[in-house]
């Protein structure tokens, strides 16, 4: 999975080159969904073994509130992460070209990739539980090198598509 | 000798993970524990070997649960001292529960040990708070055809179905369709049960012959210094199955509830039950010297032992709450989720309960299949009702029932409160 996100992120260089403030962000935003959704799968397989949540496919409050919960952090991390950037970027001299579509681009991915992970994860943890399997050990370290790969990916699509 | 090891692993019955919640695992080992109280003491009662049979499956069933439980816990990996902590009451509830689920399993096996006590278990039974009898389904009875599940016997009559009898055989499924000749096994007090026995068209007296060959009996109670000696035995001995079942739902109840004052009483009570069984123990000794055969006493010495073994483990139970561990939300949701349910209500000005005796609440518009296991009036708790025991306006209910009649009941304790639900 690695390899793959190389490649994707080397095949662009260009489009990477064009808006620098992204590669200063891009460690980071890989490094929010990686944790974001291993404190997913954690919640998740907790709920599983405790009874809290049944090993269904349906929606129920305790999905619910975990839903909201992580968005809300996603949400404040991406404020604080973005202002952080710029803030940085501007001390460092780094060029920063289209602030509000980059911004709108990086709110979009995230929470694109946030509800792909969501659904992603819930699907598989029941299916990993109902195997008899713990998803922790399955999911945890198969969605770290995800992130690295879907990140990079869908910013450059969206740059693609949008400028 | 390498083909003996090859076959003897083979024999060897292997632990089968299942991927089943902790809150799962919790509700059946509650549902299977309610319904190991009735069969463990049907069959003393019925001196039936099939019922004990039938009580060790789940037995083992319980000991599957209790591994499975232990093995889920270890899995969910608390989250530090803080997560621990929450779990922890978990861990005695299955304890417990395996615990409780031995001895009564040790108390149905006494039919294997003793060939008929039965004379004994069936002596005073209308003493019993909550009697098993046996009622004969007649022709022309308005239950025949009708899938047991669907007659709803506790919230409907007020009385557990435990299992039935069908020529020869023994029925426990939850599925099973009633049938003309039928013989059911019926928990409950005694005017549900002579409610019931008017619906079934069953004209006889009360009796627990239930194969048609006359056994002959263990003791003469034709003896009059040997029948009062055992009525003496057997009023203890009433009290104390009583107050060991009333300790399993009350430490239950306590669990619930987390009640602080419910976990003290059911530790009272474990005290109680040590001086009882000690007493019991010394009297049955010697009432020994008035038997042809003292050996004949053995089953009754196990079955208040046991007796004294479930109210340890319900002890058990009632300490974490002493101890300060506040109940995992999935130990209610468990208890919530069985068919039998803990709630409590106070009683309201409006109330239907109010100023009347606990004889008069036996009428099902009241009882609805309720049995109120505790009350609290102003600092003292009540867990025993007289038959002429009135109930009074803020006297707060502690009730166990069916699900489906909940609302029903408590609306009769306190109707404002339940509007509208």
């Amino acid at each position: 999975m690695g390899l793959f996100s190389g490649t994707l992120l080397s095949n662009n260089e260009k489009i990477l080159y064009t808006f620098p403030i992204i590669l200063l962000v891009l460690p980071s935003l890989n490094s929010l969904i990686g944790d974001i959704s291993t404190v997913l799968i954690s919640r998740l397989t907790s709920h599983l073994y405790l009874g809290t949540l049944s090993p269904k496919m349906q929606v129920s409050d305790r999905l619910k509130q975990d839903f909201y919960g992580l968005l809300m952090t996603i949400l404040l991390s991406l404020v604080a992460l973005i202002s952080l950037g710029y803030l940085l970027g501007s001390v460092t001299g780094i060029e920063i070209v289209n602030p509000l579509l980059i911004i709108s681009i990086i709110i979009i991915t995230i929470l694109i990739l946030f509800g792909l992970m969501f659904v992603l994860l819930f699907i598989s943890s029941i299916f990993i539980f109902k195997k008899g399997k713990d998803p922790n050990n399955f999911l945890i370290p198969m969605v770290t090198s995800l992130a690295d790969f879907l990140t990079p990916m869908s910013i450059i699509i969206l740059i693609q598509i949008f400028i | 000798m390498r083909y003996s090891i090859k076959q003897h692993e083979k024999k060897r019955k292997k632990f089968q993970y299942k991927p089943i919640s902790l809150k799962d695992i919790l509700r059946e080992m509650k549902q299977k524990i309610d319904l190991m109280i009735d069969l463990a003491y049907s069959a003393i009662k019925f001196g039936s070997k099939e019922i004990a049979d039938e009580t060790s499956k789940i037995e083992k069933r319980i000991h599957e649960l209790t591994f499975l439980l232990n093995l889920q816990i270890t899995q969910t990996q608390t989250g530090g001292f803080k997560e621990a902590k929450r779990l922890e009451p978990i861990v005695v509830m299955g304890y417990s529960i395996d615990k409780m689920s031995d001895a009564l399993a040790d108390i149905a096996r006494v039919v294997y040990i003793n060939s008929d006590i039965s004379d004994f278990t069936q002596l005073l039974w209308h003493e019993v708070p909550e009697p098993i009898v046996k009622i004969n389904v007649k022709k022309e009875c308005k239950l025949i055809g009708i899938n047991r599940q669907d007659v709803h016997f506790r919230s409907q009559h007020g009385v557990d179905l435990i299992a039935i009898k069908r020529n020869h055989n023994w029925l426990f499924d939850k599925n099973n369709i009633i049938k003309k000749g039928d013989i059911l096994i019926i928990k409950g007090e005694l005017e549900p049960i002579k409610e019931l026995k008017k619906l079934t068209l069953d004209e006889e007296e009360i009796s627990f012959q239930i194969d048609e060959e006359e056994k002959e009996p263990e003791f003469d109670l034709k003896n009059p210094e040997i029948f009062g000696e055992i009525q003496e035995l057997k009023r203890d001995y009433v009290l104390i199955t009583d107050i060991s079942e009333t300790m399993i739902e009350l430490a239950l109840a306590a669990l619930f509830f987390n009640s602080y004052e419910v976990a003290e009483d059911v530790i009272e009570m474990e005290a109680l039950m040590d001086g009882l069984n000690i007493n019991f123990e010394k009297n049955l000794l010697d009432f020994a010297h008035l038997v042809d055969n003292p050996r004949d006493l053995t089953g009754i010495m196990r079955i208040v032992f046991s007796c004294e073994l479930i109210a340890d483990a319900a002890a058990h139970l009632a300490e974490t709450i002493l101890e300060g561990f506040e109940p995992h939300v999935i130990i209610q949701k468990a208890i919530e989720e069985t068919s039998e349910i803990i709630v409590r209500e106070t009683l309201s000005a409006d109330s239907y309960f109010k100023n009347k005796t606990y004889d008069e609440l036996q009428e099902q518009r009241y009882k609805r299949g309720f049995h109120i296991i505790a009350l609290k009036r102003k600092d003292k708790w009540i867990y025993s009702f007289k038959s002429d025991f009135k109930f009074e306006v803020d006297d707060l209910l502690i009730g166990l029932g069916p699900k489906e009649s909940v609302d029903q009941w408590k609306r009769c304790v306190h109707p404002k409160n339940t509007k509208g639900e």
